[in-house]
């Protein structure tokens, strides 16, 4: 199991220098699709282990259905990101947007920024998560502002400056659970080892830990998204090259919450007050909030997805805040369905930016008229992302909604339908022109690329299945993961 | 032979159907005769489920799936069932249709068409049958996403894509508040299938709550007034056999879930919620026909009476939940009874209507009746289908209109009895005439479709050239045409059957009471002893007495006829001298000013010599009251918040980083309390 870990840790890294090297964009490519398939493969097999024989524990390493259930994001999005990557950089270098060394360096970054991802995933020390979750921000500034004009780096350096507050708060907030763990164990313990800090979790000192849960909210909320600190997401999700902003909003936001998650577990524990409750909820319900003013009037179609990503981690955080086992089902759930919609959205989009020239929604018209399968596929993938039956992320919304009013909350429960509501107005009006009417005399249909449509269908695939059809082995790591999300006692 | 054979076989078919369609892309009349003979095939498989029902009793069965809360429970009791039937009914007669409709849709998206309208009918039977909350609110979207694609069906048109557009999110709106009042309803009960709600208690705050949402949820599926501002938008955009399937049936899907919702789950409850939904019925069923008359467009105008029409339906609803708070369950039974009817009647003529209006679409490539005219002659058999429809919804007797609405005028005869004070037999008597009303705007409203779009000479030249529609268009619109007149003349047994299915609902014995009284005398002698007339004898003077008359027409008529060209003073009669659409409905339009507003455009042209005449552009256009002083504000009001709450995210990074420091130190204050 181990090997495993340290394989799949390392082959992103070799691929990515490898990438450096090769001086050819096919082989560059070749190398990076099947470097990623390998990784995923990798992936699968912890994943399946921690299925067949449950928690794999050593001295720094640690997957558990939870991190399991992320590695499975990240493992189908990365090899979905390197598969998309491949057709759209052809079509950015046909276009003369991207040189071959850019090339190099956007492949290189890219394994670099999987690689950062496995790693918050697969350790144990909620110490080496903070350092974890540092350098994906930091892998991903730099894709972020790959095409290196004015936007992208004005988007980079926003991104770069509000998360690194973000996470020098989350840094506070951990060296606070440290200070309450040397409090209780002394200094003899290994420091803000995960298993170790639950273990005691119930003796921590409530007040300190109350101080560090608001820290570790915030910081780790800045860099998920969580409003009102999502004010760099937009900019970085709609500057970033299609791929990438697949992988932030689908995977990097996930492992994110991912360490929210772990963290408050321990918090939970130590808290006998339902402040955490409170707060997660009305963070949840301000964040989708928030995405509504924003979706309803939009000239942007990636930041019109950026916003909807905020009403997700909205989504999620009232889930963790209603804290009953049902509401940590569809928080898990809701987590891995909206890694794989909203990556295939910011695929398409990229696709339909590559063929329209533009990501302005008033330029994007007639799509059913002009890219038939395309616009089938986009028009389901936002139904999807609203929430519509019998696509995948309908079920974990509504199992969360059916929380709410499980726990005693069906006012908050209602209300949250409701914003819901006022979201999918606004996000179809938007598709509804794009899809229908028709599509501007210029337009010029160009190729898309095999690999694209692959990537696309995949995850339309997986949509389509999942809301009708969760397989045994899925079920039992989603339950197992919300065992370990929900609130005990 | 098992209830679940026949039920899986059905859903079987469609899923052949479902996936086997695409396999015939290349072959498009294959495809077509396939896609809606599989329709035809599954509808008629409805129906037979329905009969089914009828004979053995109510049957339930519940498949497990392998998801957290769904389950695949199917509950068909005699209520579901009737749905089903008129599901099954309206759904054949629209794919019948369809097979010569379809062929219009070659090349433009038809495989998508085919493929959604299997969806769509497969949903609905799949929504009246349904008895678990979780799969209830699937496929309840699932029919609503699939009517939504098919109204974008001809999506060249920007009027259909913003059609499409608010039709998706009114009926999203409305699943959210069904949603609501669903989960209402698990919460204090912890069960999610029907079987265990039946009969439910809950406190008064939640109960309210639950008939509130669903209300609003299922009278916006239903095009109730003030929510119903995308039906008339909406149904004229879908192709015709969509269009006659979401008004005539899908509609009726809403009515199903309030029968459930008010019948079953919440029970009698008090007087005020039978006393709104009379108010919201009274006023659709108005300004439903008031907008009909003033309507060019002819679905528009047949969407607009089907507005009326659900107002009718639920006056019927209405009543009956007043008399079951008065604990009067025998007038429970006529007035639920009455709406139950109105429901069937209503599919069937507004089915047959949209498939003339389609008929003459297709002739004429116009939806405009002022460019129709003279259609009789091209399409006689159209003309007298549509006559029929016509008569029907105008509830002339002997065809199936009268007869609910007969009823529904008997319930409302009796409702000064369970309205308390003067204020309360005030609005009843109004609530009377006003219904009096509306059936006599109907009738003018449909002889003016039929007068303006089949009589007189042809208005323009598409017009002239129409041609008779199809045959198994004219088939599908027969069967109906005949429907119509078979179900005014089964009435009192069709009653009967009405009324049983009330049984497990209001008591047996209210229903046994209402079972023995005449259909057309209830009002005035529930309960005693009816007199001696009868239908079948009513039916024979009818005959005898039309015999009589052709035979004194031949006897004593006149024998000479002379034809020709009708006198005009010397000039030669042209369409141009017809009475229009806007001038037929110019006296309703001001004896009603005050509610439809109505705004005259006069353009004169004087470029031309005024000695060889003017041209003359004469242009009327009405308020709609709710669009104009509710739906457009709120529109704008919603902009402008936006463009608001917009201005708090300018770029500043500054700014972003002191919203994190506030927020931090909002929340250490707010710890501080805990």
């Amino acid at each position: 199991m181990e090997e495993l870990i340290y394989a799949a840790l390392a082959l992103p890294l070799l691929v990515g220098a490898l990438s450096m090297i090769i001086a050819e964009n096919s082989a560059i490519k070749v190398l990076n699709i099947s470097g990623s398939l390998l990784t995923g493969g990798i992936l699968l097999c912890i994943t399946g282990k921690v299925v067949v024989s449950g928690v794999f524990a050593s001295s720094f390493m640690y997957v558990d259905a939870l991190s399991a259930l992320l590695l499975l994001v990240v493992a189908f999005l990365s090899i979905t990101a390197t598969l998309f990557s491949a057709s759209y950089m052809d079509n950015e270098l046909a276009r003369g947007r991207v040189k071959l060394s850019a090339l190099k360096r956007y492949y290189a970054l890219l394994q670099l920024f999987i690689f950062t991802m496995i790693g918050v995933l697969v350790v144990e020390n909620l110490g080496l998560m903070w350092v974890g979750v540092e350098t994906t921000t930091l892998a991903s500034t730099l894709l972020v502002a790959f095409y290196f004009n004015r936007s992208a780096l004005e988007a980079a350096w926003k991104y770069v400056m509000v998360c690194n507050v973000g996470i020098l708060f989350a840094l506070l907030g951990t060296i606070m659970l440290y200070y309450t763990q040397v409090g209780v164990a002394g200094t003899e313990t290994a420091a803000l080892s995960w298993t170790a800090l639950r273990a005691i979790s119930t003796q921590l000192d409530p007040m300190l830990v109350k101080l560090a849960f608001v820290f570790i909210l915030i910081g780790y909320g800045t860099k998920a998204g969580i409003a009102p600190m999502h004010t760099w997401l937009p900019d970085a999700y709609s500057q970033a090259p299609a791929p990438v902003s697949g992988l932030l909003s689908g995977a990097l936001l996930s492992c994110v919450l991912y360490v929210l998650i772990r963290n408050l577990v321990i918090i939970q524990a130590a808290l006998t007050t339902s402040f955490v409750n409170y707060a997660l909820l009305a963070f949840g319900i301000f964040s989708v909030a928030i995405a509504i003013p924003f979706i309803l009037i939009q000239h942007d179609i990636k930041r019109l997805l950026a916003y909807s990503s905020v009403e997700h981690v909205g989504i999620v955080t009232f889930g963790l805040g209603i804290g009953t086992h049902l509401a940590a089902y569809g928080v898990v759930l809701h987590i891995l369905n909206h890694a794989v919609v909203k990556s295939v959205l910011f695929y398409l989009v990229g696709i339909i930016g590559q063929q329209y020239g533009s990501k302005q929604l008033s330029r994007i018209r007639g799509m059913f008229a002009v890219l038939p399968g395309i616009g089938a596929m986009f028009i389901l993938a936002m139904l999807a992302i609203v929430g519509t039956p019998p696509l995948s992320i309908f079920m974990s919304k509504f199992t969360i909604v059916l929380a709410a009013f499980e726990a005693g909350w069906p006012v908050l429960g209602s209300l949250l339908l409701l914003l819901l509501a006022g979201v999918f107005a606004g996000m179809m009006f938007y598709s509804t022109r794009m899809v229908f009417g028709t599509a501007p005399r210029r337009f010029v249909r160009t190729s898309i690329g095999k690999s694209a449509i692959m990537a696309v269908s995949c995850s339309m695939l997986w949509i389509i299945i999942t809301g009708v059809y969760l397989p045994p082995w899925l079920q039992q790591l989603l339950e197992q993961a919300a065992l370990l999300v929900a609130r005990r006692g | 032979m098992q209830f679940v054979n026949i039920y899986l076989s059905m859903i079987l078919l469609f899923a052949v159907g479902l996936s086997a369609t695409p396999l015939l892309r290349h072959n498009l009349k294959l495809a077509n005769i396939f896609a809606h003979g599989i329709a035809t095939l599954g509808s008629l498989a409805a129906v037979l489920c329905a009969s089914f029902i009828f004979v053995e009793g109510p049957q339930a069965f519940s498949i497990p799936v392998s998801l957290p809360f769904l389950e695949f429970s199917v509950r068909v009791d005699y209520l579901a069932a009737y749905f089903l039937a008129i599901i099954g009914i309206a759904g054949a007669a629209a794919s019948i249709y369809a097979f010569d409709y379809g062929r219009e849709y070659f090349g433009r998206r038809f495989m998508v068409m085919a493929e959604l309208y299997l969806t769509f009918l497969l949903a609905m039977i799949l929504v009246v049958t349904i008895s678990h909350i979780f799969a209830f609110i699937v496929v309840w979207e699932v029919m609503s996403v699939a009517s939504f694609l098919l109204v974008g069906q001809e999506y060249s048109r920007p009027a259909n894509t913003k059609a499409a557009y608010l039709y998706l999110v009114m009926t999203h709106v409305g699943t959210a508040f069904i949603t609501i009042a669903f989960l209402l309803l698990w919460k204090t009960s912890g069960s999610m299938d029907f079987a265990a709600l039946t009969g439910w208690r809950g406190d008064e705050w939640t109960r309210n709550a639950i008939f509130i949402c669903s209300l609003i949820g299922f009278g916006t599926k239903a095009g109730v007034i003030p929510v119903h501002i995308w039906l008339p938008k909406a149904h004229p955009a879908a192709p015709t056999h969509v269009s006659a399937l979401m008004s005539g049936v899908m509609l009726k899907t809403a009515i199903y879930g309030m029968c459930r919702f008010y019948l079953e789950f919440l029970g009698t409850g008090p007087v005020w919620w039978g006393e709104l939904i009379l108010l919201l019925a009274i006023v659709s069923a108005v300004l439903g026909v008031l907008y009909a008359m003033m309507e060019h467009d002819i679905k528009s105008l047949l969407a607009y009476s089907s507005v009326e029409n659900i107002g009718i339906i639920l006056l019927g609803i209405g009543a009956g939940m007043v008399f079951m708070s008065r604990g009067l369950s025998s007038f429970a039974v006529l007035a639920w009874s009455a709406a139950l009817f109105h429901v069937l009647n209503h599919a069937i003529f507004k089915s047959l209507l949209f498939f003339g209006a389609g008929a003459v679409v297709n002739a004429t490539h116009t939806r405009d009746i002022e460019h129709h005219g003279g259609l009789i002659k091209a399409m006689p058999y159209t003309a007298i289908f549509f006559l029929a429809g016509a008569a029907a919804i105008s509830a002339l007797p002997p065809l199936n209109g009268f007869v609910s609405e007969w009823l529904i005028f008997q319930s409302l005869l009796i409702l000064p009895e369970a309205l308390s004070g003067v204020a309360g037999k005030l609005s009843a008597a109004l609530l009377i005439s006003l219904l009096g009303l509306t059936s006599a705007l109907a009738a003018a409203c449909f002889v003016k479709a039929f007068g303006v779009v089949f009589l007189a000479k042809p208005r323009s030249v598409s017009a002239a050239e129409a041609h008779e529609a199809p045959c198994l268009m004219l088939g599908s619109m027969g069967f109906l045409a005949i429907m119509c007149l078979g179900i005014g003349f089964i009435a009192p047994w069709l009653r009967v059957m009405l009324q049983s299915i009330l049984i497990p609902f209001l008591s047996a014995e209210a229903v046994d009471n209402m079972v023995g009284a005449k259909w057309y005398l209830l009002g005035a002698q529930s309960g005693s002893a009816a007199g001696g007339l009868s239908l079948p004898l009513l039916g024979a003077v009818f005959v005898v007495g039309l015999v009589f008359a052709m035979a004194l027409y031949r006897v004593c008529g006149c024998k000479n006829r002379l034809s020709g060209e009708t006198w005009t003073c010397g000039i030669v009669p042209a369409a141009r001298m017809e009475y229009t659409a806007t001038g037929f409905s110019g006296p309703i339009r001001r004896a009603f000013g005050k509610i439809l507003r109505p705004r005259t455009e006069t353009v004169i042209n004087r470029n031309i010599s005024p000695y060889s005449g003017r041209r003359v552009i004469f242009e009327v256009h009405i308020t709609h009251v709710f669009d104009e002083l509710v739906y457009q504000p709120l529109n704008r009001y919603i902009v402008k918040l936006s463009r608001f709450m917009k201005e708090i995210q300018t770029g500043s990074v500054q700014l972003y980083v002191g919203y994190i420091m506030v927020v931090t130190i909002a929340v250490l204050i707010w710890s501080t309390r805990w």
